[in-house]
């Protein structure tokens, strides 16, 4: 088109030219075919937010199922052997009343704002004095987060223990060479 | 840096107001009742020199004469003039506004502190704008060394804050009132609970970030760079933890990464310090923390005199605001500073509010600074002399400041809610009062009748029973008021004869030699 202008001040174009110019258009038939190509992906993806839908429901209610069959008994073969609830129970309550009874639990606001890790949570008083140092024996070096999520304590009552153990020589910190290399705590030596 | 006269043709309700403050005292204490412009004095003051640190012009009229660094300094501020709304002169000598800009470090305190315990913020508003600045500041400027502003309002989070610095200032005055006061033997340990700033954002950082910031830190970049990195090093086995953190009932909780680092003993706190750093250094740096939202808390443990270790949250409001006032005036003790307190004793038992002002006296030795403390309780201005004091009274809609008739320190507690000031008839219940009356008017009349007899008979009774004119602020009297009230015959309210009066007269010397002989007794055991 830019070919077929003429003039050099005012630029116009011949209408005889622009008659003759060819634009390619795809058949009726074609234009068909990419409308019903276009309808059908976009059923397509309106299937897949169903099945997504319907898939995040299920893993919604996956845990509550998983606890109603693991308090039933369908998780795993039974054993006829097992020692029944009741006595199991029983044997509970006899433990807690021979346990000395615990001062109210220390840093019980602090723990309800804290997420941790869905595990029964310790007592300084409860725990051994080496704690720590028998979780780094059994395990190896482990980094300040796995040791902490093993202890089982609450993140204050956590670095309290650290300390106490760390002054009492029975583990130590391995300083790494680089800033950002993670910091290993260890059985000392 | 001490203020010496102020006056204010219209500032809220101050109309026509003019105060001055006895330069040679550190200590003023601005004492009224509820609305006579004592939060709004302090708020004035913080806008005036706000203002001209600023250099933005005046946003009401004032005439301002202080004293620093040895340099008499006059403000003349109108809002209303056409040119010159600032005029200013210095030892007499006129001064233009930009020459003053360009010494500020010269002309305007090293800090202007204010501290308010109560709910409003509208104190703190007015640091808004220098907070921004200075929080600005740190973020773009490069790592290095980060002075504490000059405007500095004192929040409560920052509390814990002092007390770090309280122990690194190695100050034995300071040792002794954590002691003395509070049980305090000495720092345990501190978890600083660092988290995902807001300006972190959840992208991926940008560029510049990526290359100037810290990865361990968000990318945070600025001045505080460098003691960031010091922190981590000092901490004891740091943990990044994801949780959910609820701060607020009506929102959900919000899941941000945390990162904790511990310092295990004082000397790992004392190495966050580098060589010609000093606490007030390491209180910038934690204060710009905050400010640039990296830290959420600072949980610090102490050791007890009695042995027990004790998280400093659980020290109660009136331990904790002690110490924050003291704290903050304790380590910038040796700078001009001024110091704004608007009702510092909020939560502090009458003991502790009595001791507040001595207590700052003896540790603090606030040479080059002034303290500016306004209350509304008699007890905090017990032991003071009239110079130290102004009142702040409404007369006729306008509020003056006056220094008071009376020395504080002489007429005591009671006797100052007796004053025009209080304006209370007596510190008695109002029904107590009412029985009192009754019970003089019946005294007073000659001729009783019956009933008025047995009246008089049930007051004095029930007067006794209750122990009023059994206390007097004066000591002596109190004891021998008690005495006489446990010698007195039943029958004391007939008439008096003669022989009565010499039988009374008789009892008080005889009351007065057995209290004679019980002090003796008492000097004797104490000496036992």
């Amino acid at each position: 088109m830019k070919g077929a202008t003429k003039g050099v001040a005012v630029r116009g174009i011949n209408i005889g030219d622009v008659r003759a110019l060819q634009i390619p258009l795809p058949s009726r038939k074609e234009q068909d075919e990419i409308v019903r190509r276009v309808e059908s992906l976009f059923a397509y993806a309106d299937r897949l937010e169903a099945r997504y839908r319907a898939a995040r429901t299920l893993v919604d209610r996956l845990t509550p199922a998983l606890l109603a069959k693991a308090f039933s008994g369908e998780l795993v073969p039974q054993d006829p052997d097992d020692e029944p609830a009741g006595l199991l129970l029983e044997r509970v309550r006899a433990a807690r009343a021979s346990e000395p009874t615990r001062p109210g639990k220390r840093g019980g606001r602090r723990a309800a704002k804290t997420q941790k890790p869905e595990t029964t949570m310790l007592n300084r008083q409860d725990i051994e004095s080496n704690h720590l140092a028998a979780i780094l024996d059994e395990r190896g070096p482990l980094t300040a987060e796995a040791l902490w999520s093993a202890a089982q304590l609450d993140i204050d009552d956590f670095y309290d223990q650290l300390k106490d153990e760390e002054t009492r020589g029975f583990l130590k910190e391995r300083q790494g060479n680089s800033v950002t290399a993670p910091r290993l705590l260890e059985v000392a030596a | 840096m001490r203020l010496d006269r102020l006056r204010i043709p219209h500032y809220r309700n101050l109309r026509g107001f003019e105060i001055e403050f006895d330069e040679q005292q550190p200590t003023t204490v601005l004492l009224g009742r509820n609305g006579t412009g004592k939060s709004n004095l302090m708020e004035a003051i913080v806008e005036i020199f706000r203002d001209l640190e600023l250099g933005v012009p005046p946003v009401f009229a004032y005439t301002l004469d202080y004293v620093c660094r040895d340099h008499a300094i006059h403000i003349d501020a109108d809002p209303a003039r056409s040119n010159r709304r600032l005029e200013i002169s210095v030892d007499g000598r006129p001064l233009t506004q930009a020459a003053f800009q360009r010494d500020l470090d010269t002309y305007l305190p090293n800090y202007v502190f204010a501290y308010y315990s109560g709910w409003s913020s509208r104190l703190e508003r007015h640091f808004d704008r220098p907070t921004r600045r200075h929080y600005d500041h740190i973020l773009k400027s490069p790592d290095g060394k980060l002075p504490l502003r000059r405007l500095f309002f004192c929040r409560m989070e920052y509390s814990q804050l002092v007390l770090l610095a309280f122990f690194l200032a190695g100050s034995a005055a300071g040792h002794q009132v954590l002691r003395d006061y509070l049980g305090i033997a000495r720092f345990e340990s501190a978890l600083f609970v660092l988290k995902t700033p807001w300006w972190r954002g959840s992208g991926s950082p940008s560029k510049t970030r990526q290359a100037d910031g810290d990865p361990r830190f968000w990318y945070a970049r600025g001045a505080f760079k460098g003691f960031l990195d010091r922190l981590w090093k000092r901490a004891l086995a740091p943990i990044r933890n994801t949780e959910t953190i609820e701060r607020d009932v009506r929102r959900q909780g919000e899941t941000t990464e945390r990162l904790y680092l511990f310092i295990k003993n004082e000397a790992e706190l004392a190495a966050l310090m580098e060589p010609g750093e000093d606490p007030k250094t390491l209180f910038g740096y934690l204060e710009s923390l905050f400010l640039c939202d990296l830290i959420d808390e600072v949980r610090v443990t102490v050791e007890r005199t009695d042995g027990e270790r004790v998280k400093f949250v659980q020290m109660s409001e009136g331990e904790q605001q002690l110490l924050t006032v003291l704290g903050l005036l304790l380590f910038t003790q040796n700078d001009e500073s001024l110091y704004l307190l608007d009702e510092p004793d909020t939560h502090l038992n009458p003991v502790w509010t009595y001791d507040f002002l001595r207590l700052l006296q003896e540790n603090i030795r606030a040479e080059k600074g002034q303290l500016i403390v306004a209350t509304h309780n008699p007890l905090m201005i017990g032991s003071l002399r009239r110079n130290q004091v102004r009142l702040l009274v409404s007369t006729e809609g306008a509020i003056a400041a006056i220094e008071p008739d009376f020395d504080p320190i002489g007429i005591g507690v009671e006797g100052l809610l007796k004053t025009e000031l209080y304006g209370l008839p007596s510190t008695l219940a109002p029904e107590v009062l009412g029985k009192l009356d009754r019970h003089y008017d019946l005294l007073g009349k000659p001729e009783k009748t019956e009933a008025e007899q047995g009246e008089l008979m049930r007051l004095a009774a029930e007067l006794n029973a209750l122990g009023v004119s059994r206390t007097h602020p004066n000591p002596y009297f109190e004891s021998f008021a008690n005495a006489m009230a446990r010698r007195r015959p039943a029958e004391r309210h007939a008439p008096l004869s003669k022989e009565d009066i010499d039988a009374q007269a008789g009892l008080a010397d005889a009351v007065i030699a057995e209290l004679l002989a019980e002090e003796q007794a008492a000097v004797n055991g104490g000496r036992a």
